[in-house]
């Protein structure tokens, strides 16, 4: 269906999809969490 | 010379434009059902009206003025500008008829609020809106999100080449796979997913918040809709704040990130190409911008006294500028915080994060990250070319799908849309100031926020504000969601009626 890869079932493409939406989303949390921790580390 | 339309060209259009009208009374249809069976009789009654106003007339432009005639570039923008405001019009219908809004005007606003995905809302009680009108709302923004235009079109359309006008006139540019109607499909399908997991998230979350099942599993639909189609609408007044729930609010920040991340970058990752997501253009514009910005916030909270833990900070600040640039507009704040309580850095920062937005080809509202990452490229092309040598062949690339080169075309159209967005921000601001009764913070923050369709409010917009100003907020948001080329077009298509030569 996604044309990218033809033989593979879509539910794996879409559990890969998601999962790495999920894996990017965290590292944005991280990210964002760390720079709250430096900023009262810093200014609070 | 311009050319005055004919008679087959308004054919056309029109016979487009009862599809779009055939599409979103069967999007209507839904919230009709489901106010039957809650026993909702006033809602029931309202959306039977506004899906027969809109399948009558609907299938009578379709029958009268069917045609097979291609579409050209100019009627796919007329089209979709018409669309997007008629389609408003319509979906205000059931709405006024509702009861729950002052005037036609407010209903107006409502339905092109949720169209747009911008999700600011000048309902009356919010908090005790039957089941079905929630739901009509929430659906308006998915059908806005994934494009009504689109929406419509995959499910009536023969396919092919005319499509493609259709689809890049509301204002995406990207073809993931080969045929427009199968790209389109592909969005649906990764829509769906997400519905399914999204709200799955949201209802075992809502359980551990303390939610009984029915009422966990009815704001679970509402906040997927609502998240990931980046719009904002909320049940509740009090938006997110109603939730009290760190992992109400985790869920929401994923499904609104996911929003915002564009649907050629949800294809990679579903074809397991990660790289290409690291090394696009609008992911490493995000990554800079936001960060910078939340470094703006963070600052700024602290430096007022507003928070002063970490938890604070990431809860409060960081999910308000997720909520902002992914344009999506739920708050964790009431919206009068922003004014007395966060100072002045933090609302700037939040401001500049509203009006830059998401990802293009999302659905996402605001400038657009591509735009902003191009502008920074073409300074620096500029930069480079003044100081290498006059015989230097000064060449810079980027990534955008595929490895691309900057070209003054290209560089010029980011330009021009940035520089629109930015002018529309300042009008709508000073149109909020002629009133008298909100200061320059209050109006460019909401200018700004209505502008880039984003919702985040600082308390201008409600069910009393001016109505002259309601109506500036209408034709802003309208002409942010389509980027402005296709309402120019329309206008221009205008003139052209009025003051073009015949054809011979």
């Amino acid at each position: 269906m996604t044309d990218g890869r033809r033989d593979e079932p879509w539910v794996r493409q879409a559990a890969r999809g998601v999962g790495s939406v999920v894996l990017l989303a965290a590292g944005v949390f991280v990210v964002g969490a760390a720079i709250a921790a430096l900023a009262v580390l810093a200014l609070g | 010379m311009i050319l005055r339309p004919g008679a087959d060209d308004i054919r056309l259009i029109a016979f487009y434009l009862g599809k779009v009208l055939l599409g979103l009374g069967i999007v209507i249809l839904l919230p009709a059902a489901v106010a039957l069976l809650a026993q909702e009789w006033n809602a029931a009654s309202a959306f039977v009206i506004g899906a027969s106003l809109c399948i009558i007339i609907g299938s009578l432009s379709d029958a009268r003025f069917r045609t097979r005639r291609a579409l050209t570039w100019a009627h796919g923008m007329v089209i979709v500008a018409l669309a997007w405001l008629i389609g408003a019009v319509f979906a205000a219908i059931p709405m006024y008829l509702s009861g729950r809004f002052s005037d036609p005007l407010a209903a107006l606003f409502e339905g092109m609020s949720g169209l747009t995905t911008t999700g600011m809302s000048v309902i009356h009680d919010l908090d005790h809106t039957p089941l079905s009108e929630d739901l009509y709302r929430h659906l308006l923004q998915f059908a806005g999100g994934q494009g009504i235009v689109i929406v419509v079109l995959s499910l009536f359309a023969a396919g092919g080449a005319r499509i493609a006008t259709l689809y890049v006139s509301e204002a995406r540019d990207e073809r993931i796979l080969p045929n427009f109607i199968r790209t389109s499909r592909f969005i649906f399908m990764v829509a769906g997913t997400f519905l399914v997991l999204g709200t799955s998230a949201l209802f075992v979350a809502l359980l551990g918040a303390g939610f009984a099942p029915a009422r966990a599993l009815y704001h679970a639909i509402n906040l997927f809709f609502a998240s990931f189609d980046t719009g904002g609408f909320s049940v509740m007044q009090s938006s997110i704040v109603y939730y009290h729930s760190l992992s109400v609010e985790l869920v929401v920040m994923v499904l609104m990130l996911a929003g915002t991340l564009s649907f050629g970058l949800h294809f990679a990752l579903w074809n397991g190409d990660p790289r290409s997501v690291l090394k696009h253009l609008e992911t490493r514009t995000f990554a800079v911008t936001s960060t910078l910005f939340f470094i703006a916030v963070s600052f700024g909270l602290l430096r007022a006294g507003t928070y002063d833990s970490t938890e604070a900070l990431f809860r409060k600040g960081f999910f308000t500028l997720v909520s902002a640039v992914s344009s999506t507009g739920h708050q964790v704040n009431v919206g009068d915080t922003y004014l007395t309580d966060w100072g002045v850095l933090a609302p700037a920062a939040i401001v500049g994060a509203m009006a830059i937005g998401g990802m293009a080809s999302s659905t996402a509202g605001g400038i657009k990250l591509i735009r902003i990452g191009i502008a920074f490229k073409t300074l620096v092309h500029d930069i480079k070319r003044i100081l290498l040598p006059e015989s230097a062949l000064v060449v810079t690339t980027y990534h955008a799908g595929k490895r691309h080169t900057l070209r003054d075309d290209t560089a010029r159209a980011a330009t021009t849309i940035l520089l629109l967005f930015v002018v529309t921000h300042l009008l709508g601001a000073i149109v909020g100031l002629l009133y008298g009764q909100y200061d320059i913070t209050q109006t460019l923050f909401e200018s700004v926020s209505v502008g880039s369709n984003i919702g985040v409010s600082i308390g201008v917009v409600s069910p009393e504000m001016p109505r002259g100003l309601m109506a500036t907020y209408i034709v802003m948001m309208w002409l942010g969601r389509l980027e402005y080329v296709a309402v120019f077009a329309l206008i221009g298509y205008l003139f052209s009626l009025a003051r073009g030569k015949a054809r011979a």
